[in-house]
């Protein structure tokens, strides 16, 4: 019995110890986000003296945190809804073998994984094409998906009964209509899976944005704060308040939402 | 999920994708800007690296130049120095950039051998620099700025506005006064104050190591042009072999590099270069190796702080080796595929007015070099004594051969000392000169 | 061989079916085979500048014209950062789940939820966050200070590298605990009954039911992941710029390519001569994707 309890201890100090880890990173620049520069530069540990928000202030007017948020969402929504639902019209087809060549593309998307890096001709294209420096040519490249999603969504509606097919299109289904109401719906999990990871790739990307995108009107937060930490970086504080404006509305949303997305994350079974 | 979040969900799709295509197709029309009419609303868009202090200058000019021209307004966008070629590079590959920030034009000398053309000579070549040779208000500038700084094949492509030196050293006053410290006039002076401080506690030397280059580029240099009187016959001899980066007099520099390097405080390879003025202000080291550049934002940490600058002393006393060296700085080139080239021109114009430029280059806090205007920074007064011949930087003609490694030249982050791996100068300078017969050798 | 299907119109399935297609020829492989193109000319990126192809010169340059020492590193640290981060993370991530698997843990979902954060955040919070962490004078300095060391951290040529694989693990173990818990919570509890009636320790428990039920994904999440992070360098280019001793390949060709990082030596404007290192980089990956589809095969043998 003592064996066991003192395991439990042991393992309730790695959890503690994890948490802390974990949690201290945010709260220590929340902690220099309140603080003065002077105050910073003479203590960087103290905990600060009062709730002094004006850095907050100046960091919202210095930059436009709002709309790079909004930016950052509003890619993550629309690249990974395209991105999802051009997938499942190409798995479709290929899991159930109504299109001849089939196998072939789905052959040459799986090996697609692997192709080298083509960012600098993307570059070059996108120039030529005029869509450098908009939604439109910074949003192509996410939608381009890929090995795994097809992998995914190519396995999971095996599993899904083709009577199911001929069922709809006997009670007078239309195609696209059979895909939005009946195949999306049953494709959930998989869905949830492609889709979550898809959304991180999109909120997290930051070299495309340097690459792709100039205005400041449409930078996504990753690259608006990288920008201003660059420029402004004479004061730590002014750079925290930014970094906190950045990442509250992530962890409120995070706090409310953490259920789903991490199993959503499971759900499609990523098993291998 | 519900059927009613379902459909909820695939209006949000709807909406966004039909968003989308709008704004897609918006924001591309928005970036044409017609010329037609002289009239029409204009912006154009400057690029410069952030210094606070060119920032504060460039939005009075800017709000003074649309006062002028109400239809054109200037938008300026700063990145870190280091960031710097990566914004203008998309941004002119964008189309998106209309006056442009640069530094003097070094191009590279005739004893170099297979080294790559600086972006610059890239940008020109490329029709990307606007052509200003025949341009009233280039006159308005010292021609040997000019000359020296912003041309290139006998066109220039630049307005060279101001000249600073960074081979000094920034010095707190009120504690060499409290230690009874005087300017050092010789190399040795300068290491016994360093060592006097130290035995009494007070950090010597700081800087900001963290982004490599104000110990690698800016105090290495310093160093190098105490010992080295005459850079292109220097480095000319080093891609000769006449001279090596190990012989008896590189060795001096690499002596002098180890004993500054051992006097920088504790940590300070990791001090942000952005937080150095704040640092220096708030008396964490009695020293600052940085460039001039750096006064205005150390006075505005602290307005009370009484310091002063040095350049870096030399063997005896009163050498020529110890005056201000620098370069010519903040350079402006304009688009030359930009739609806005009138207003482009407009703008240089402006900027080159006197009654414009005075107030710039004193917001600014550098040399002028534009005839006729002195500045009144009391700052630079002082330095008068130390800068009467302007002479280039030894950076400036430096160039190694191309994928040299980590040790080639002068790098004082490699030493142990500043958390490198090289334990002595000796060695630093036997890996330097390895380095480059390694690197020479491979473009032969 | 399709089957001649009346189930659906024939036009709306290729209809469906084309923008994917369309987008990833267009955005995946041309561009990949315009890389592999690129790599054989002198192109600089500069709008509307000419170029030409210059053979092999681009290889030549990137084999012979090197500094070899400087050179190693870089593969090296490419190498180590994609290997060392991602199996490290991995095993840190099983030991965990396995901990919060314990049957005693009460607010398991809370502990999952605070893992996997760093997650969401992102990158660029991520790095910047503990850029300031590890501040010269910061809290973990003191804590060094107590024990009488410091560190220049990210400024410290020796141990900004590994700073920056530790926020790499710090950020992703999260991700990687998830599906292992997951994996754990999927495997029947009777087995581990059936075990302890029989007496048998924790780790022989892991050992024989644990590790090899999870196994097969473990080595399957394991090596996607070494291949994505071949190539990835966000946090490098977030905390040191390249400084350091800390860059990789996949950040040179980038630096190359557009002047990205904070290397003094490197400026951008060299895309035929990037594109040439991308190709390097390619080959690397590929060995290891040779090296996944052995042991994928193997396994099928062995099934």
């Amino acid at each position: 019995m003592k064996k066991k309890s003192i395991g439990k201890i042991v393992i309730y100090l790695i959890i503690a110890v994890l948490v802390v880890i974990y949690l201290f990173p945010l709260f220590y620049v929340f902690n220099t986000s309140l603080k003065t520069d002077s105050e910073f530069i003479k203590n960087t540990t103290s905990i600060a003296k009062s709730f002094r928000f004006k850095n907050y202030i100046d960091a919202w007017n210095a930059a436009n945190f709002g709309n790079y948020v909004f930016n950052s969402l509003f890619y993550m929504i629309v690249c990974t809804s395209l991105s999802i639902i051009l997938a499942v019209f190409l798995a479709f087809p290929i899991a159930r073998n109504y299109f001849k060549y089939g196998n072939l593309i789905y052959a040459l998307f799986l090996a697609g994984m692997f192709l080298p890096d083509g960012t600098i001709p993307q570059f070059k294209m996108l120039l030529t094409l005029g869509l450098y420096d908009t939604r439109t040519g910074y949003m192509l490249g996410f939608i381009g998906g890929g090995g795994v999603t097809l992998f995914m969504f190519v396995s999971y509606i095996k599993g899904i009964p083709k009577e199911l097919d001929e069922a709809a299109s006997i009670d007078g289904c239309g195609y696209f209509t059979f895909i939005f109401k009946i195949l999306i719906p049953l494709m959930k999990p998989a869905i949830s899976s492609m889709a979550i990871l898809q959304a991180l790739n999109v909120w997290n990307d930051i070299l495309r944005a340097i690459i792709y995108l100039s205005k400041d009107a449409i930078l996504p937060m990753t690259r608006g704060l990288y920008v201003f930490t660059g420029s402004f970086n004479n004061t730590v504080t002014l750079q925290m308040a930014a970094l906190i404006i950045v990442a509250a509305p992530i962890v409120i949303l995070y706090i409310f939402l953490q259920n789903y997305i991490i199993d959503g994350t499971l759900s499609g079974g990523v098993k291998g | 999920m519900k059927k009613r979040n379902f459909k909820l969900l695939s209006m949000l799709v709807f909406t966004t994708l039909l968003a989308t295509s709008l704004v897609g197709c918006g924001s591309k029309s928005s970036t044409t800007v017609s010329t037609k009419t002289e009239d029409k609303p204009v912006t154009l868009q400057l690029l410069a690296w952030s210094n606070p202090a060119t920032t504060t200058a460039l939005k009075v000019l800017n709000d003074n130049f649309t006062k002028k021209y109400p239809n054109i307004k200037v938008e300026v966008t700063s990145v870190d120095s280091a960031t710097y070629p990566n914004l203008v590079q998309t941004r002119i590959a964008a189309g998106n950039a209309d006056i442009i920030a640069q530094q003097s034009f070094q191009p590279n000398p005739d004893f170099t051998k297979g080294l790559d053309k600086p972006p610059f000579q890239k940008y020109i070549e490329n029709g990307d620099f606007l052509d200003l040779t025949n341009e009233a208000f280039v006159k308005n500038y010292d021609p040997n700025a000019v000359k020296d700084s912003s041309t290139f094949n006998d066109k220039v492509y630049a307005l060279p506005m101001s000249r600073t030196s960074y081979n000094g050293v920034f010095y707190n006053k009120t504690i060499f006064e409290a230690n009874g410290l005087k300017v050092p006039q010789t190399w040795d002076e300068f290491m016994t104050i360093c060592t006097t401080l130290e035995a009494k506690k007070i950090p010597a030397l700081t800087a900001g190591g963290k982004d490599s280059w104000p110990i690698g580029a800016v105090a290495a240099n310093a160093v190098v042009s105490t010992v080295i009187s005459d850079p292109s016959a220097y480095v000319k001899g080093l891609w000769d072999g006449s001279k090596k980066l190990n012989d008896a007099e590189s060795q001096v520099i690499f002596d002098r590099l180890a004993q500054l390097a051992s006097h920088y405080e504790k940590g300070v390879m990791g001090v942000d270069y952005a937080s150095v003025p704040g640092r220096f202000a708030a008396e964490k080291a009695a020293m600052l190796t940085d460039g001039a550049w750096q006064a205005p934002q150390i006075a505005k940490a602290n307005p009370d702080l009484k310091f002063g600058y040095f350049p870096m002393p030399s063997t005896e006393k009163g050498s020529d080796l110890a005056q201000l060296k620098g370069k010519y700085d903040t350079l402006f080139a304009g688009s030359g595929k930009s739609k806005n080239k009138d207003a482009i021109l407009k703008w240089l114009a402006f900027t080159s007015e006197k009654d414009n430029y005075t107030p710039f280059i004193n917001t600014l806090a550098m040399e002028p070099t534009m005839t006729g205007v002195t500045s009144s920074d009391a700052f630079l007064k002082e330095l008068a004594p130390v800068s009467k011949d302007f002479q280039l930087q030894f950076e400036l003609v430096w160039r190694a051969p191309k994928a040299i490694g980590k040790f080639g030249g002068f790098q004082p982050t490699q030493l142990k000392v500043l958390g490198g791996t090289v334990a002595t100068a000796k060695e630093l300078a036997d890996l330097s000169q390895k380095d480059w017969d390694a690197a020479y050798r491979a473009i032969k | 061989m399709h089957s001649t299907n009346t189930t659906f119109k024939k036009w709306a399935i290729y209809c469906g079916v084309l923008p994917a297609i369309l987008i990833y020829l267009i955005m995946n492989v041309g561009p990949s085979i315009a890389s592999f193109v690129f790599s054989f000319t002198d192109m600089s990126g500069l709008r509307g500048a000419s170029w030409k192809f210059i053979g092999l010169d681009n290889y030549k340059e990137y084999f012979f014209i090197q500094n070899y020492r400087d050179y190693i590193d870089v593969i090296k640290r490419t190498l180590v950062y994609a290997g060392v981060t991602t199996v490290v993370q991995n095993v840190i991530a099983l030991f965990v789940a396995v901990i919060l698997n314990s049957k005693f843990i009460k607010g398991r979902n809370l502990f999952r939820a605070i893992i996997f954060m760093p997650v969401v955040l992102g990158v660029v919070v991520t790095s910047l966050s503990w850029g300031l962490v590890f501040n010269t004078e910061g809290p973990i300095a003191k804590i060094l200070a107590i024990f009488g060391t410091s560190s220049n951290f990210f400024g410290d040529q020796k141990y900004a590298f590994m700073l920056i694989i530790f926020v790499q693990i710090w950020m992703y173990m999260g991700w990687s605990m998830v599906i292992f818990l997951a994996g754990l919570q999927s495997i029947p509890a009777d087995l581990y009954e059936a075990g302890e009636i029989d007496g048998t320790t924790w780790w022989q428990a892991f050992k024989n039911i644990t590790l090899p039920l999870l196994w097969p994904s473990v080595t399957v999440n394991v090596l996607m992941s070494i291949i994505g992070a071949l190539s990835s360098f966000q946090i490098i280019l977030l905390t040191t710029g390249g400084n350091f001793n800390t860059s990789t390949l996949g950040m040179n060709i980038y630096a190359q390519a557009f002047g990205i990082g904070k290397q003094a030596t490197v400026l951008g404007l060299r895309q035929g001569y990037a594109s040439a290192m991308s190709m390097v980089l390619f080959v690397i990956i590929l060995v290891f994707v040779l090296i996944f589809q052995y042991i994928m095969k193997k396994r099928e043998i062995e099934i």
